[in-house]
């Protein structure tokens, strides 16, 4: 089985759609992707969760990575892929779970704290890592685990992760955020999305070339 | 032919080869896109897939087993399916028919996305591999622009990498296989004037270090082209032809010494089953005043 890789972005960001409803949804992720968003997960705890990601799926599954988040079990996994979602996150990380995402040619990016953890997820065939409540370790303790993981692994951070310390996670080697409440709050409509999407895009972006420019 | 219009841009696709035919802006008509003429070149804005580049007798192999392979792929002669069309968006689709079969013993699906917001043209491409065994590809988009750009006739014209960087540049052969002697970029901190003499030992290829933002510039208009997941890019022209096109690739043809094993090739996607990879141009056209 062949693990699927973390597609190679022009920027590295999630976006976690977390309480969006079905009939908002499409119009919430259309003023993200006119921003630049690539990727959008809708947490499974979310209203009717799977209408929402069949309905991304229909509207932009050739556009963007769609998925679910808060994908526990299995059973989420199957359904999410059913619904038309292509990006399996979890908060947790079981083995079983991962390799079911896998098999259906999911990108997987299973939540892990701990280097047992974080290997046991590449073991199962996980794209990348999220560092989940990345704010648990700060930046400090995910450089610290990355000493051991194989070099290219992808890591991500979610949890607590905003405009102001995004550098100071790229520094310690994390390139991918998944970015919730920064971006969408429930009751938050398009065009707010839109503006906080900016926001948040601008400070990624200028950290991009401020590290680049070393 | 399907048009998306707004009140900044009039933009037509065909479904043949799921290929741009025409990008104008609104307010001064003006024409962007290269209009085929074939006298210079055939194409406008044509979708590789599944092989960037010539093929080696034409000809891959997959597994070890050879397949004729137009060069570019048979994207760009195949007649794409209309999702959905409307006027701000149209979604194309092509899945495997005995042609394609014929080249590439996969089960895929090739969706193509149009989208206009405003100034700026979506163009973004998604690959599945619908079949039960990995799947090798390359893809690449090629569009080609009037050069001069629109109200930027004698005037010089450059192309901007906004990563200000100087990356190192491949040629092809005669054959339009490529030969892996890395050269030094005609870049200068990001900027090259670019003229017809570059253009006299055929297309500039750039392996990777082009970075994402590419902005083909002429006086006071220019093109700005921000890319996904397209690591390479090159640019061409028919030596002294009215166009220039700035190509965003993964994928590229055989090195000299590499053969004609598709997995092999520099670039090469290999795509699991069922999995989905997404390819992405945006682009903007900017007038003068």
């Amino acid at each position: 089985m062949t693990a699927v890789e973390w597609p190679r972005m022009q920027r590295d960001l999630v976006a976690i759609l977390r309480g969006v409803r079905p009939d908002e949804v499409e119009a919430i992720a259309a003023a993200l992707i006119v921003e630049g968003l690539e990727a959008i997960e809708v947490p499974l705890n979310s209203p009717d969760p799977l209408a929402s990601i069949r309905n991304l799926a229909r509207a932009f599954g050739d556009e963007i990575l769609v998925g679910g988040g808060t994908m526990l079990t299995v059973r989420d996994v199957e359904e999410v892929h059913a619904a038309g979602g292509r990006l399996f996150v979890s908060p947790n990380m079981r083995p079983r779970v991962i390799a079911r995402a896998v098999e259906l040619g999911m990108v997987a990016m299973p939540g892990v704290l701990t280097p047992t953890e974080a290997l046991d997820a590449l073991d199962a065939g996980a794209s990348g890592l999220k560092f989940f409540p990345a704010d648990i370790l700060g930046p400090s303790g995910i450089a610290g685990i990355r000493v051991v993981l194989p070099k290219d692994t992808l890591v991500a951070a979610v949890g607590g992760v905003s405009a102001a310390n995004l550098e100071d996670y790229m520094k310690a080697g994390v390139r991918a955020f998944g970015i919730g409440s920064t971006f969408y709050r429930p009751g938050d409509d398009a065009a707010a999305v839109r503006l906080k999407a900016r926001a948040v895009i601008a400070a990624y972006d200028a950290s991009c070339e401020k590290l680049a420019k070393g | 032919m399907h048009v998306l219009e707004n009140g900044f841009l009039r933009v037509e696709v065909a479904e043949k080869g799921a290929e741009l035919q025409s990008v104008r802006t609104r307010a001064d008509s003006q024409e962007w896109l290269w209009n085929g003429d074939p006298a210079w070149w055939a194409g406008r804005s044509p979708l590789l897939f599944p092989v960037v580049g010539q093929n080696p007798h034409g000809e891959v192999t997959i597994g070890g087993i050879s397949y004729p392979m137009p060069a570019h792929g048979f994207a760009r002669n195949s007649t794409f399916r209309v999702v959905d069309a409307g006027t701000s968006l149209i979604r194309l689709e092509l899945l495997p028919d005995e042609t394609t079969l014929a080249s590439f013993p996969f089960r895929f699906r090739l969706g193509v996305t149009y989208r206009i917001d405003a100034d700026r043209l979506s163009c973004r491409v998604s690959v599945e591999n619908s079949g039960t065994s990995d799947m090798p590809f390359q893809f690449g988009f090629h569009p080609g622009f009037r050069w001069p750009l629109p109200g930027a006739g004698g005037e010089a014209h450059h192309v901007r990498l906004a990563n200000g960087g100087s990356p190192q540049m491949l040629r092809h052969d005669v054959a339009g296989l490529i030969d892996e002697k890395l050269l030094a970029s005609p870049f200068e901190e990001g900027m090259l004037a670019v003229t017809p003499a570059h253009f006299e030992a055929g297309a500039m290829v750039f392996p990777e270090g082009a970075g994402t933002e590419i902005t083909f510039v002429g006086g006071m208009s220019r093109v700005e082209m921000s890319t996904s997941n397209l690591p390479a890019f090159a640019l061409w022209q028919k030596p002294g032809a009215p166009f220039l096109c700035v190509e965003p690739w993964c994928g590229m043809a055989p090195f000299l010494s590499q053969g004609a094993a598709l997995e092999n090739r520099s670039g090469s996607v290999m795509l699991a089953p069922n999995a989905r990879t997404i390819f992405g141009m945006n682009l903007r056209f900017v007038a003068s005043a």
